[in-house]
Protein backbone atom coordinates (compact mmCIF):
# COMPACT_ATOMS: atom_id res chain seq x y z
CA UNK A 1 0.00 0.00 0.00
CA UNK A 2 1.25 3.08 -0.85
CA UNK A 3 2.16 6.00 1.76
CA UNK A 4 -0.57 8.63 2.61
CA UNK A 5 0.88 11.67 0.87
CA UNK A 6 1.75 14.59 3.37
CA UNK A 7 0.66 17.16 0.91
CA UNK A 8 -1.23 17.69 -1.99
CA UNK A 9 0.30 19.28 -5.30
CA UNK A 10 -0.03 22.60 -5.24
CA UNK A 11 -2.71 23.34 -7.68
CA UNK A 12 -3.46 27.41 -7.23
CA UNK A 13 0.57 27.65 -7.96
CA UNK A 14 0.16 25.48 -11.00
CA UNK A 15 -2.33 27.53 -12.18
CA UNK A 16 -0.58 30.62 -11.40
CA UNK A 17 3.07 29.88 -13.06
CA UNK A 18 0.76 29.13 -16.37
CA UNK A 19 -0.45 32.94 -16.03
CA UNK A 20 3.28 34.32 -15.11
CA UNK A 21 4.31 32.44 -18.37
CA UNK A 22 1.47 33.65 -20.27
CA UNK A 23 2.10 37.41 -19.35
CA UNK A 24 5.82 36.82 -19.98
CA UNK A 25 4.43 36.03 -23.31
CA UNK A 26 2.48 38.67 -23.98
CA UNK A 27 4.07 41.73 -22.72
CA UNK A 28 7.63 40.44 -23.97
CA UNK A 29 5.60 39.67 -27.49
CA UNK A 30 3.78 43.43 -26.79
CA UNK A 31 7.02 45.40 -26.46
CA UNK A 32 8.33 43.29 -29.63
CA UNK A 33 5.84 44.20 -31.77
CA UNK A 34 6.03 47.99 -30.53
CA UNK A 35 9.67 47.63 -31.62
CA UNK A 36 8.58 46.18 -34.78
CA UNK A 37 6.01 48.75 -35.57
CA UNK A 38 8.53 51.67 -35.34
CA UNK A 39 10.50 50.11 -38.47
CA UNK A 40 14.17 50.34 -39.29
CA UNK A 41 15.80 53.54 -38.22
CA UNK B 1 21.41 36.80 23.48
CA UNK B 2 23.46 37.79 20.53
CA UNK B 3 23.94 41.25 22.03
CA UNK B 4 27.01 41.95 19.96
CA UNK B 5 25.11 40.76 16.40
CA UNK B 6 22.20 42.60 17.35
CA UNK B 7 23.87 46.13 17.91
CA UNK B 8 26.03 45.23 14.84
CA UNK B 9 22.93 44.39 12.83
CA UNK B 10 20.87 47.54 14.48
CA UNK B 11 23.62 49.90 13.22
CA UNK B 12 23.88 48.85 10.30
CA UNK B 13 20.14 49.09 9.48
CA UNK B 14 20.39 52.74 11.14
CA UNK B 15 22.65 53.80 8.47
CA UNK B 16 21.03 51.88 5.71
CA UNK B 17 17.89 53.91 6.90
CA UNK B 18 18.95 57.53 7.12
CA UNK B 19 20.96 56.73 3.26
CA UNK B 20 17.36 55.35 2.25
CA UNK B 21 15.28 58.76 3.76
CA UNK B 22 18.50 61.09 1.66
CA UNK B 23 18.55 59.57 -0.96
CA UNK B 24 14.76 58.90 -1.79
CA UNK B 25 14.21 62.35 -0.80
CA UNK B 26 15.17 63.32 -4.04
CA UNK B 27 13.05 60.89 -6.09
CA UNK B 28 10.45 63.46 -6.05
CA UNK B 29 12.10 66.11 -6.34
CA UNK B 30 13.04 63.88 -9.96
CA UNK B 31 9.31 63.03 -11.01
CA UNK B 32 8.29 66.49 -10.03
CA UNK B 33 10.89 67.86 -12.70
CA UNK B 34 9.41 65.55 -14.97
CA UNK B 35 6.20 67.19 -14.77
CA UNK B 36 7.50 70.84 -15.21
CA UNK B 37 7.79 71.75 -11.72
CA UNK B 38 12.05 72.69 -10.94
CA UNK B 39 12.47 72.49 -7.54
CA UNK B 40 16.92 72.67 -7.98
CA UNK B 41 16.70 76.48 -8.53
CA UNK B 42 15.49 76.85 -5.04
CA UNK B 43 17.48 74.27 -3.75
CA UNK B 44 20.63 75.60 -4.76
CA UNK B 45 20.61 77.63 -1.54
CA UNK B 46 21.14 74.64 0.21
CA UNK B 47 23.68 73.57 -2.01
CA UNK B 48 22.10 71.09 -4.23
CA UNK B 49 23.80 72.13 -7.33
CA UNK B 50 21.94 70.30 -10.36
CA UNK B 51 19.67 67.23 -11.01
CA UNK B 52 22.13 65.16 -11.90
CA UNK B 53 23.78 65.69 -8.21
CA UNK B 54 20.38 65.13 -7.05
CA UNK B 55 19.76 61.55 -9.03
CA UNK B 56 23.75 60.81 -8.00
CA UNK B 57 22.65 60.97 -4.49
CA UNK B 58 19.74 59.38 -4.74
CA UNK B 59 21.10 56.59 -6.89
CA UNK B 60 24.18 56.08 -4.63
CA UNK B 61 22.31 56.14 -1.82
CA UNK B 62 19.58 53.93 -1.88
CA UNK B 63 21.10 51.64 -4.89
CA UNK B 64 24.23 51.22 -2.74
CA UNK B 65 24.00 52.37 0.81
CA UNK B 66 20.86 51.36 1.74
CA UNK B 67 21.12 47.80 0.04
CA UNK B 68 24.52 46.95 1.69
CA UNK B 69 23.93 48.10 5.05
CA UNK B 70 20.82 47.13 5.20
CA UNK B 71 21.86 43.46 4.06
CA UNK B 72 25.10 43.25 6.07
CA UNK B 73 23.01 44.06 9.20
CA UNK B 74 20.06 41.40 8.77
CA UNK B 75 22.37 39.30 7.35
CA UNK B 76 24.80 39.40 10.95
CA UNK B 77 21.22 39.16 13.11
CA UNK B 78 20.32 35.76 10.75
CA UNK B 79 23.56 33.74 10.54
CA UNK B 80 24.20 33.49 13.69
CA UNK B 81 20.48 32.90 15.06
CA UNK B 82 20.82 30.25 11.61
CA UNK B 83 23.59 28.63 13.16
CA UNK B 84 22.68 29.16 16.89
CA UNK B 85 26.22 30.16 17.79
CA UNK B 86 27.59 33.67 17.97
CA UNK B 87 29.67 35.14 15.62
CA UNK B 88 33.56 33.70 15.55
CA UNK B 89 35.37 37.18 15.74
CA UNK B 90 32.60 40.02 16.43
CA UNK B 91 35.36 42.35 16.53
CA UNK B 92 35.94 41.92 12.91
CA UNK B 93 32.54 42.26 12.20
CA UNK B 94 32.71 45.87 14.05
CA UNK B 95 35.59 47.21 12.37
CA UNK B 96 34.11 46.07 9.10
CA UNK B 97 31.16 48.32 9.92
CA UNK B 98 33.13 51.15 11.13
CA UNK B 99 35.16 50.79 7.71
CA UNK B 100 32.16 51.16 6.04
CA UNK B 101 31.00 53.55 7.50
CA UNK B 102 34.16 55.72 7.07
CA UNK B 103 33.47 54.68 3.32
CA UNK B 104 30.40 56.09 3.57
CA UNK B 105 31.83 59.00 4.81
CA UNK B 106 34.43 60.05 2.54
CA UNK B 107 32.49 58.71 -0.52
CA UNK B 108 29.04 61.48 0.78
CA UNK B 109 31.49 64.34 1.13
CA UNK B 110 32.30 64.79 -2.53
CA UNK B 111 28.67 63.70 -3.79
CA UNK B 112 27.51 66.60 -1.40
CA UNK B 113 30.00 69.02 -2.27
CA UNK B 114 28.96 68.46 -5.62
CA UNK B 115 32.66 66.63 -6.37
CA UNK B 116 30.99 63.86 -7.51
CA UNK B 117 28.35 64.31 -9.80
CA UNK B 118 29.03 60.79 -11.68
CA UNK B 119 25.50 58.96 -11.36
CA UNK B 120 25.49 55.31 -9.64
CA UNK B 121 27.53 53.81 -12.66
CA UNK B 122 30.25 56.28 -12.01
CA UNK B 123 31.42 55.90 -15.63
CA UNK B 124 34.58 57.16 -17.08
CA UNK B 125 35.23 59.56 -18.45
CA UNK B 126 32.79 61.28 -16.02
CA UNK B 127 35.21 62.08 -13.67
CA UNK B 128 34.93 62.43 -9.50
CA UNK B 129 37.00 63.74 -6.40
CA UNK B 130 39.23 60.85 -5.52
CA UNK B 131 37.63 60.55 -2.33
CA UNK B 132 34.20 59.36 -3.78
CA UNK B 133 36.02 56.75 -5.51
CA UNK B 134 38.55 55.45 -2.14
CA UNK B 135 35.30 56.07 -0.10
CA UNK B 136 33.27 53.23 -2.39
CA UNK B 137 36.66 51.33 -2.00
CA UNK B 138 36.01 51.37 1.85
CA UNK B 139 32.81 50.52 1.56
CA UNK B 140 33.06 47.08 -0.56
CA UNK B 141 36.31 46.03 1.49
CA UNK B 142 34.13 46.45 4.62
CA UNK B 143 31.51 44.52 3.07
CA UNK B 144 34.27 41.89 2.18
CA UNK B 145 35.43 41.70 6.14
CA UNK B 146 31.89 41.75 7.36
CA UNK B 147 32.07 38.46 4.80
CA UNK B 148 34.99 37.09 5.95
CA UNK B 149 33.58 37.09 10.05
CA UNK B 150 30.47 35.08 8.58
CA UNK B 151 33.24 32.54 6.78
CA UNK B 152 35.04 32.23 10.12
CA UNK B 153 31.62 31.93 12.36
CA UNK B 154 30.69 29.31 9.18
CA UNK B 155 33.96 27.19 9.70
CA UNK B 156 33.70 26.66 13.46
CA UNK B 157 30.21 25.88 12.94
CA UNK B 158 31.25 23.29 10.22
CA UNK B 159 34.12 21.89 12.47
CA UNK B 160 31.62 21.63 15.56
CA UNK B 161 29.00 19.52 13.25
CA UNK B 162 30.47 17.69 10.94
CA UNK B 163 28.24 15.45 8.60
CA UNK B 164 25.64 17.85 9.52
CA UNK B 165 23.98 20.00 6.98
CA UNK B 166 24.31 23.62 6.81
CA UNK B 167 20.91 25.28 8.04
CA UNK B 168 19.24 26.74 4.76
CA UNK B 169 19.46 30.34 5.61
CA UNK B 170 23.13 30.44 6.98
CA UNK B 171 23.71 28.12 3.70
CA UNK B 172 22.50 31.19 1.39
CA UNK B 173 23.82 33.72 3.03
CA UNK B 174 27.25 32.40 3.00
CA UNK B 175 26.87 31.61 -0.50
CA UNK B 176 25.61 35.67 -1.58
CA UNK B 177 28.73 36.81 0.23
CA UNK B 178 31.11 34.78 -1.84
CA UNK B 179 29.21 35.53 -4.89
CA UNK B 180 29.65 39.56 -3.52
CA UNK B 181 33.15 38.78 -2.76
CA UNK B 182 33.86 37.54 -6.63
CA UNK B 183 31.91 39.90 -8.28
CA UNK B 184 33.29 42.77 -6.30
CA UNK B 185 36.67 41.94 -7.92
CA UNK B 186 35.74 43.46 -10.71
CA UNK B 187 35.02 47.07 -9.57
CA UNK B 188 38.00 46.96 -7.22
CA UNK B 189 40.51 46.31 -10.16
CA UNK B 190 38.07 49.23 -12.10
CA UNK B 191 38.66 51.74 -9.11
CA UNK B 192 42.14 50.55 -8.18
CA UNK B 193 44.03 50.31 -11.36
CA UNK B 194 41.86 52.57 -14.07
CA UNK B 195 40.16 54.71 -11.82
CA UNK B 196 42.24 55.86 -9.05
CA UNK B 197 45.76 56.81 -10.67
CA UNK B 198 43.56 59.05 -13.48
CA UNK B 199 41.49 60.85 -10.95
CA UNK B 200 44.76 61.74 -9.01
CA UNK B 201 46.29 62.77 -12.78
CA UNK B 202 48.86 60.08 -12.36
CA UNK B 203 47.99 58.94 -16.16
CA UNK B 204 46.62 60.94 -18.15
CA UNK B 205 43.91 58.93 -19.48
CA UNK B 206 41.40 55.87 -19.15
CA UNK B 207 40.22 53.61 -20.91
CA UNK B 208 36.27 53.74 -20.88
CA UNK B 209 35.46 50.04 -22.65
CA UNK B 210 37.71 48.14 -20.01
CA UNK B 211 36.48 50.82 -17.04
CA UNK B 212 33.01 49.93 -18.07
CA UNK B 213 33.62 46.22 -18.56
CA UNK B 214 35.09 46.12 -15.18
CA UNK B 215 32.34 47.28 -13.83
CA UNK B 216 29.71 45.08 -15.39
CA UNK B 217 31.39 42.34 -14.05
CA UNK B 218 30.22 43.53 -10.69
CA UNK B 219 27.49 45.22 -12.21
CA UNK B 220 25.05 42.94 -12.82
CA UNK B 221 26.01 39.91 -9.96
CA UNK B 222 24.84 43.24 -7.58
CA UNK B 223 21.89 42.62 -8.68
CA UNK B 224 22.02 39.89 -7.33
CA UNK B 225 23.68 40.49 -3.95
CA UNK B 226 20.47 42.78 -3.53
CA UNK B 227 17.63 40.36 -4.66
CA UNK B 228 19.35 37.12 -2.66
CA UNK B 229 18.38 38.50 0.81
CA UNK B 230 14.98 39.14 -0.45
CA UNK B 231 14.92 35.93 -1.83
CA UNK B 232 16.69 34.10 1.30
CA UNK B 233 13.38 36.24 3.91
CA UNK B 234 10.78 34.77 0.98
CA UNK B 235 12.00 31.36 0.82
CA UNK B 236 13.02 30.83 4.71
CA UNK B 237 11.03 33.23 6.87
CA UNK B 238 7.88 34.35 4.79
CA UNK B 239 6.32 30.59 4.91
CA UNK B 240 6.54 30.46 8.52
CA UNK B 241 4.98 34.17 8.80
CA UNK B 242 2.25 32.87 6.15
CA UNK B 243 1.44 29.90 8.03
CA UNK B 244 3.36 27.33 5.80
CA UNK B 245 6.58 25.40 5.51
CA UNK B 246 9.41 25.60 2.86
CA UNK B 247 7.60 23.52 0.00
CA UNK B 248 11.21 22.17 -1.10
CA UNK B 249 14.50 22.94 0.89
CA UNK B 250 16.26 21.17 -1.71
CA UNK B 251 14.87 23.65 -4.44
CA UNK B 252 15.92 26.46 -2.82
CA UNK B 253 19.57 25.52 -2.08
CA UNK B 254 19.65 24.65 -5.49
CA UNK B 255 18.55 28.28 -6.50
CA UNK B 256 21.47 29.54 -4.14
CA UNK B 257 23.95 27.42 -6.44
CA UNK B 258 23.03 28.29 -9.19
CA UNK B 259 22.75 32.17 -8.35
CA UNK B 260 26.68 31.97 -7.51
CA UNK B 261 27.56 29.71 -11.04
CA UNK B 262 25.60 31.94 -13.37
CA UNK B 263 25.79 35.55 -11.65
CA UNK B 264 28.68 37.21 -12.60
CA UNK B 265 29.42 35.93 -16.34
CA UNK B 266 26.24 37.87 -17.93
CA UNK B 267 27.65 41.68 -17.86
CA UNK B 268 28.18 42.15 -21.01
CA UNK B 269 24.40 42.19 -21.51
CA UNK B 270 24.26 45.51 -20.11
CA UNK B 271 27.46 46.69 -22.52
CA UNK B 272 25.15 45.23 -25.92
CA UNK B 273 25.67 49.10 -27.45
CA UNK B 274 29.10 49.19 -26.40
CA UNK B 275 31.39 49.42 -29.56
CA UNK B 276 34.43 48.10 -28.27
CA UNK B 277 33.11 44.82 -27.11
CA UNK B 278 32.97 41.93 -30.05
CA UNK B 279 28.94 40.83 -30.71
CA UNK B 280 29.97 37.02 -30.43
CA UNK B 281 30.95 37.86 -26.17
CA UNK B 282 27.60 39.53 -26.02
CA UNK B 283 26.09 36.60 -27.36
CA UNK B 284 27.71 34.21 -24.95
CA UNK B 285 26.80 36.40 -21.36
CA UNK B 286 23.15 37.03 -23.49
CA UNK B 287 22.85 33.07 -23.60
CA UNK B 288 23.76 32.46 -19.50
CA UNK B 289 21.78 35.56 -18.99
CA UNK B 290 19.06 33.16 -20.23
CA UNK B 291 20.21 30.44 -17.98
CA UNK B 292 19.36 32.49 -14.84
CA UNK B 293 15.52 32.18 -16.38
CA UNK B 294 15.48 29.11 -14.72
CA UNK B 295 16.81 29.55 -11.27
CA UNK B 296 14.23 32.31 -10.91
CA UNK B 297 11.35 30.44 -12.54
CA UNK B 298 11.97 27.78 -9.60
CA UNK B 299 12.05 30.25 -6.97
CA UNK B 300 8.82 31.39 -8.86
CA UNK B 301 7.35 27.70 -7.71
CA UNK B 302 8.91 27.16 -4.60
CA UNK B 303 8.00 30.40 -3.30
CA UNK B 304 4.43 30.54 -3.85
CA UNK B 305 3.48 26.74 -3.28
CA UNK B 306 5.47 27.14 0.13
CA UNK B 307 2.60 30.29 0.26
CA UNK B 308 -0.36 28.15 -0.99
CA UNK B 309 0.80 25.62 1.82
CA UNK B 310 0.51 28.52 4.12
CA UNK B 311 -3.27 30.09 3.14
CA UNK B 312 -4.84 26.09 3.02
CA UNK B 313 -3.21 25.42 6.67
CA UNK B 314 -4.88 28.65 7.14
CA UNK B 315 -8.40 27.37 5.58
CA UNK B 316 -8.00 28.66 2.04
CA UNK B 317 -10.07 26.65 -0.80
CA UNK B 318 -10.12 26.64 -4.28
CA UNK B 319 -7.79 26.64 -6.90
CA UNK B 320 -6.89 30.15 -5.54
CA UNK B 321 -8.79 31.05 -2.56
CA UNK B 322 -5.64 30.58 -0.32
CA UNK B 323 -4.56 33.54 -1.53
CA UNK B 324 -7.20 35.73 0.72
CA UNK B 325 -6.59 33.16 3.46
CA UNK B 326 -2.92 34.75 3.49
CA UNK B 327 -2.29 37.17 6.81
CA UNK B 328 -2.58 40.15 4.75
CA UNK B 329 -3.29 42.14 8.16
CA UNK B 330 0.37 41.46 9.28
CA UNK B 331 2.36 44.58 7.34
CA UNK B 332 5.79 41.99 7.29
CA UNK B 333 3.78 39.54 5.15
CA UNK B 334 1.59 41.97 3.15
CA UNK B 335 4.65 44.35 2.14
CA UNK B 336 6.70 41.22 1.02
CA UNK B 337 3.59 39.57 -0.97
CA UNK B 338 3.37 43.37 -2.85
CA UNK B 339 6.83 43.38 -3.86
CA UNK B 340 6.48 39.94 -5.31
CA UNK B 341 3.72 41.08 -7.56
CA UNK B 342 5.70 43.67 -8.13
CA UNK B 343 8.53 41.50 -9.19
CA UNK B 344 6.81 39.60 -11.89
CA UNK B 345 6.62 42.89 -14.10
CA UNK B 346 10.19 43.62 -13.36
CA UNK B 347 11.29 40.04 -13.97
CA UNK B 348 9.58 40.33 -17.73
CA UNK B 349 11.57 43.48 -17.95
CA UNK B 350 14.36 41.64 -17.16
CA UNK B 351 14.24 39.28 -20.15
CA UNK B 352 13.08 42.30 -22.35
CA UNK B 353 16.48 44.02 -21.41
CA UNK B 354 18.38 40.77 -21.81
CA UNK B 355 17.30 40.37 -25.59
CA UNK B 356 19.75 41.90 -27.78
CA UNK B 357 17.12 43.60 -30.68
CA UNK B 358 14.95 44.74 -27.94
CA UNK B 359 17.50 46.13 -25.69
CA UNK B 360 18.84 48.49 -28.65
CA UNK B 361 15.14 49.99 -28.08
CA UNK B 362 15.13 50.57 -24.70
CA UNK B 363 18.84 51.32 -24.22
CA UNK B 364 19.60 54.22 -22.26
CA UNK B 365 15.83 54.92 -22.19
CA UNK B 366 13.63 55.52 -19.23
CA UNK B 367 11.82 51.93 -19.71
CA UNK B 368 15.56 51.07 -17.56
CA UNK B 369 14.14 53.02 -14.82
CA UNK B 370 11.29 51.97 -15.07
CA UNK B 371 12.32 48.58 -15.07
CA UNK B 372 15.25 48.84 -11.94
CA UNK B 373 12.41 50.23 -9.72
CA UNK B 374 10.47 47.01 -9.85
CA UNK B 375 13.96 45.06 -8.87
CA UNK B 376 15.36 46.81 -6.93
CA UNK B 377 12.88 49.36 -5.67
CA UNK B 378 10.26 47.27 -5.73
CA UNK B 379 11.59 43.05 -4.79
CA UNK B 380 14.16 43.96 -3.27
CA UNK B 381 13.28 47.75 -1.23
CA UNK B 382 9.69 46.45 -0.21
CA UNK B 383 10.89 43.43 1.06
CA UNK B 384 13.90 44.67 3.28
CA UNK B 385 10.71 47.52 4.36
CA UNK B 386 8.63 44.02 5.46
CA UNK B 387 11.56 42.45 6.96
CA UNK B 388 12.16 45.49 8.81
CA UNK B 389 8.93 45.44 10.26
CA UNK B 390 9.72 42.68 12.07
CA UNK B 391 13.47 43.00 12.37
CA UNK B 392 14.09 46.40 14.37
CA UNK B 393 11.34 45.26 16.84
CA UNK B 394 13.49 42.16 17.68
CA UNK B 395 16.64 44.28 17.34
CA UNK B 396 15.10 47.03 19.49
CA UNK B 397 13.23 45.27 21.94
CA UNK B 398 9.89 47.57 21.48
CA UNK B 399 6.46 46.41 19.54
CA UNK B 400 6.20 48.21 15.79
CA UNK B 401 4.48 51.22 16.18
CA UNK B 402 1.43 51.05 14.30
CA UNK B 403 1.00 47.72 12.05
CA UNK B 404 -2.05 50.11 10.30
CA UNK B 405 0.22 52.92 8.95
CA UNK B 406 2.92 50.19 7.56
CA UNK B 407 0.01 48.29 6.05
CA UNK B 408 -0.61 51.55 4.36
CA UNK B 409 3.20 51.99 4.07
CA UNK B 410 3.18 48.69 1.66
CA UNK B 411 0.14 49.57 0.06
CA UNK B 412 1.04 52.55 -0.90
CA UNK B 413 4.19 51.68 -2.09
CA UNK B 414 2.60 49.39 -3.95
CA UNK B 415 0.39 51.94 -6.06
CA UNK B 416 2.85 54.45 -6.13
CA UNK B 417 5.58 52.45 -7.99
CA UNK B 418 2.95 50.89 -10.33
CA UNK B 419 1.89 54.24 -11.71
CA UNK B 420 5.96 55.76 -11.68
CA UNK B 421 7.20 52.10 -13.33
CA UNK B 422 4.36 51.96 -16.02
CA UNK B 423 4.70 55.39 -16.94
CA UNK B 424 8.34 54.96 -17.64
CA UNK B 425 8.37 52.15 -19.25
CA UNK B 426 5.83 53.22 -21.55
CA UNK B 427 7.77 57.27 -22.49
CA UNK B 428 11.02 54.56 -22.77
CA UNK B 429 9.32 51.65 -25.15
CA UNK B 430 7.25 53.93 -27.47
CA UNK B 431 8.88 57.23 -27.04
CA UNK B 432 12.45 56.65 -26.36
CA UNK B 433 12.56 59.15 -23.64
CA UNK B 434 15.42 59.03 -22.70
CA UNK B 435 16.95 58.26 -18.80
CA UNK B 436 19.41 60.33 -16.85
CA UNK B 437 18.02 63.73 -18.47
CA UNK B 438 16.97 66.62 -16.71
CA UNK B 439 13.27 66.31 -18.73
CA UNK B 440 11.38 69.30 -17.37
CA UNK B 441 14.21 71.65 -19.45
CA UNK B 442 14.50 69.25 -22.21
CA UNK B 443 13.94 71.44 -25.15
CA UNK B 444 12.95 68.39 -27.15
CA UNK B 445 10.36 66.67 -25.01
CA UNK B 446 7.38 66.07 -26.71
CA UNK B 447 3.84 66.96 -25.75
CA UNK B 448 2.38 64.01 -26.10
CA UNK B 449 5.01 62.58 -23.55
CA UNK B 450 2.94 64.64 -21.11
CA UNK B 451 0.16 62.09 -20.13
CA UNK B 452 2.98 59.69 -18.98
CA UNK B 453 5.07 62.31 -17.28
CA UNK B 454 2.27 63.34 -15.10
CA UNK B 455 1.31 59.22 -14.56
CA UNK B 456 4.97 58.91 -12.98
CA UNK B 457 5.41 62.28 -11.10
CA UNK B 458 1.98 61.31 -9.11
CA UNK B 459 3.32 57.89 -8.64
CA UNK B 460 6.61 59.24 -7.66
CA UNK B 461 4.86 61.31 -4.93
CA UNK B 462 2.74 58.67 -3.55
CA UNK B 463 6.13 56.70 -3.31
CA UNK B 464 7.65 60.04 -1.12
CA UNK B 465 4.93 59.65 0.75
CA UNK B 466 5.61 56.00 1.46
CA UNK B 467 8.74 56.89 2.40
CA UNK B 468 7.62 59.26 5.00
CA UNK B 469 5.34 56.49 6.72
CA UNK B 470 7.75 54.01 6.74
CA UNK B 471 10.56 56.34 8.44
CA UNK B 472 7.82 57.57 11.23
CA UNK B 473 6.90 53.98 11.96
CA UNK B 474 10.52 52.95 12.14
CA UNK B 475 11.29 56.16 14.90
CA UNK B 476 7.95 55.45 16.40
CA UNK B 477 9.51 51.84 16.90
CA UNK B 478 13.09 53.00 18.02
CA UNK B 479 11.77 55.60 20.16
CA UNK B 480 9.21 54.45 21.89
CA UNK B 481 9.77 53.51 25.53
CA UNK B 482 7.26 50.73 26.12
CA UNK B 483 9.11 47.47 25.49
CA UNK B 484 7.45 44.74 23.52
CA UNK B 485 6.15 42.16 26.52
CA UNK B 486 6.94 38.98 24.57
CA UNK B 487 10.27 39.59 22.26
CA UNK B 488 10.21 39.08 18.53
CA UNK B 489 11.92 36.05 17.55
CA UNK B 490 13.23 35.53 13.82
CA UNK B 491 10.67 33.91 11.58
CA UNK B 492 12.44 30.50 10.47
CA UNK B 493 10.01 28.27 8.26
CA UNK B 494 10.40 24.08 8.37
CA UNK B 495 10.98 22.14 5.59
CA UNK B 496 7.59 20.05 4.27
CA UNK B 497 10.13 17.40 3.62
CA UNK B 498 12.06 16.43 6.67
CA UNK B 499 14.77 14.25 4.98
CA UNK B 500 17.93 16.06 4.71
CA UNK B 501 18.78 17.87 1.15
CA UNK B 502 21.28 15.66 -0.91
CA UNK B 503 24.87 15.93 0.20
CA UNK B 504 25.91 17.49 -3.33
CA UNK B 505 23.75 20.79 -2.21
CA UNK B 506 26.01 21.47 0.82
CA UNK B 507 29.52 21.04 -1.04
CA UNK B 508 30.95 23.93 -2.08
CA UNK B 509 33.91 21.92 -4.49
CA UNK B 510 31.55 21.26 -7.59
CA UNK B 511 29.48 24.58 -7.00
CA UNK B 512 32.95 26.98 -7.13
CA UNK B 513 34.35 24.80 -9.83
CA UNK B 514 31.36 25.78 -11.99
CA UNK B 515 31.62 29.38 -11.22
CA UNK B 516 35.00 29.70 -11.82
CA UNK B 517 34.71 27.93 -15.45
CA UNK B 518 32.07 29.88 -15.96
CA UNK B 519 33.93 33.20 -15.37
CA UNK B 520 36.55 32.39 -16.77
CA UNK B 521 34.99 30.95 -20.46
CA UNK B 522 32.62 34.23 -20.44
CA UNK B 523 35.00 36.96 -19.52
CA UNK B 524 38.91 35.46 -19.45
CA UNK B 525 39.05 36.05 -23.47
CA UNK B 526 37.34 39.33 -23.84
CA UNK B 527 39.41 41.10 -20.79
CA UNK B 528 42.53 39.61 -22.35
CA UNK B 529 41.23 41.43 -25.76
CA UNK B 530 40.49 44.55 -24.00
CA UNK B 531 43.61 44.52 -21.93
CA UNK B 532 46.08 44.45 -24.67
CA UNK B 533 44.55 46.64 -27.20
CA UNK B 534 43.29 49.25 -23.65
CA UNK B 535 43.71 52.54 -24.93
CA UNK B 536 44.61 54.75 -21.93
CA UNK B 537 43.76 58.07 -23.51
CA UNK B 538 40.34 59.72 -22.64
CA UNK B 539 40.59 62.66 -19.77
CA UNK B 540 37.83 62.85 -17.27
CA UNK B 541 35.22 65.41 -17.64
CA UNK B 542 32.58 67.26 -14.99
CA UNK B 543 29.99 68.67 -16.85
CA UNK B 544 27.97 69.17 -14.07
Amino acid sequence: MKPKKEYKTPAGTVVLMVIFILLIIALWGSAYLTMLSRGAT
Amino acid sequence: MYARENKIAGWSLAVAMIALFIGGSMGPLQKLNYAGVNLYDTLNDIGLASYYQGLTLHAVLNALVWTTFFIVGFFTFALVRSLNMPLKMPWLNVAALIVMVIGLIMAAIPILLNLATVLFTFYPPLQANTFFYLGLTLVVIGSWMHGYGYYLTYWEWRKQNKGTRTPFIALAIIITMVMWQIATLGVAIEIIFLIIPWSLGWVEGTDPTLARTFFWFFGHPLVYFWLLPAYVSWYAMLPKQAGGKLFSEGLARLVFWLFLALSVPVGLHHQYLDPGVPAGWKAVHAMITFALFFPSMVTAFTVVASLEVGGRARGGTGLLGWIRALPWGDPSVTAQLLAMILFVFGGIGGLTNASYNLNLVIHNTSWVPGHFHLTVGSAVTLTFMGIAYWLVPAISGKNLWSRKVALWQGWTWFVGMILMSNGLHILGLNFSMPRRTMIGAAPYADPAWNPLLFEAMIGGLILGVSGLLFYANMLGTVLSRKKAETPVEMPVAESMDATPAPAWLDSWKPWMALTIVLILIAYGPILVDLISSAQFTSPGFTPW
